[in-house]
């Protein structure tokens, strides 16, 4: 599975008939320290991904027709979740080092020690 | 899937059983601002529709044997769709 940002959509009427009357979003994908990497374009799977939103991106063709359960779609990739948040070790790392730093992608944790619990007194 | 843009029609006197008819165009893949990237390929055309100057977008692999019909052909990519809209800003 990988990372993306969803950055904009596809109107198609002429298509496979599988593609009728499903969201095709381009998704911009992402790599481990969270840069761009490219782009694909991928079916909504169920979650209503938004442009501007994060997501997680199944981009193999066996998974992705076992999410829609059609043996014979030529689907390839399709979104199945919303990421909220992405915590790595690194991360966490650069979060200890550094005192402005979050330990998660960006958002500053509110009065939380970078391992979580709230300081004490 | 990629977007890809079609520069041209390929037609084989001889092809291989089970793609009979089934038109073959020269694509440039774009990147999803819709600039040439990549080297130009040969995709089948599961549409039947797609002419050349169309913003088309195509799979690969297994899957786009799978967008024809009969399916189990040899091709390793087909354009499943053609453009009418690409919302995808900078």
């Amino acid at each position: 599975m990988i990372l993306g940002t969803v950055r904009g959509n596809i109107v198609s009427t002429i298509n496979h008939p599988f593609y009728g009357g499903r969201k095709m979003l381009v998704v911009e994908r992402e790599d481990f320290a969270g840069k761009p990497s490219g782009y694909l374009i991928a079916v909504d799977g169920g979650v209503n991904a938004g442009v501007g939103e994060r997501v997680l991106v199944i981009d193999e063709g066996n998974s992705a027709r076992q999410v829609v359960a059609d043996p014979k779609a030529p689907l390839r990739s399709i979104i199945v979740g919303i990421v909220d948040r992405v915590d790595t070790e690194e991360r966490a790392e650069a979060g200890r080092r550094g005192p402005a730093a979050s330990g998660s992608s960006g958002r500053p944790r509110r009065g939380r020690t970078s391992s979580g619990r709230r300081p004490s007194g | 899937m990629l977007l890809g843009k079609v520069i041209g029609t390929v037609t084989p006197c001889r092809v291989y059983e089970g793609l009979e008819g089934v038109p073959m165009h020269w694509i440039q893949p774009l990147d999803r601002r819709g600039e040439p990237k990549g080297e130009p390929l040969v995709a089948a055309d599961s549409t039947r529709m797609a002419g050349p100057g169309e913003l088309v977008y195509f799979e690969g692999g297994r899957e786009a044997a799978l967008a024809l019909d009969p399916w189990f052909v040899p091709v390793d990519h087909s354009i499943i769709g053609i453009v009418d809209e690409l919302h995808s800003p900078a």
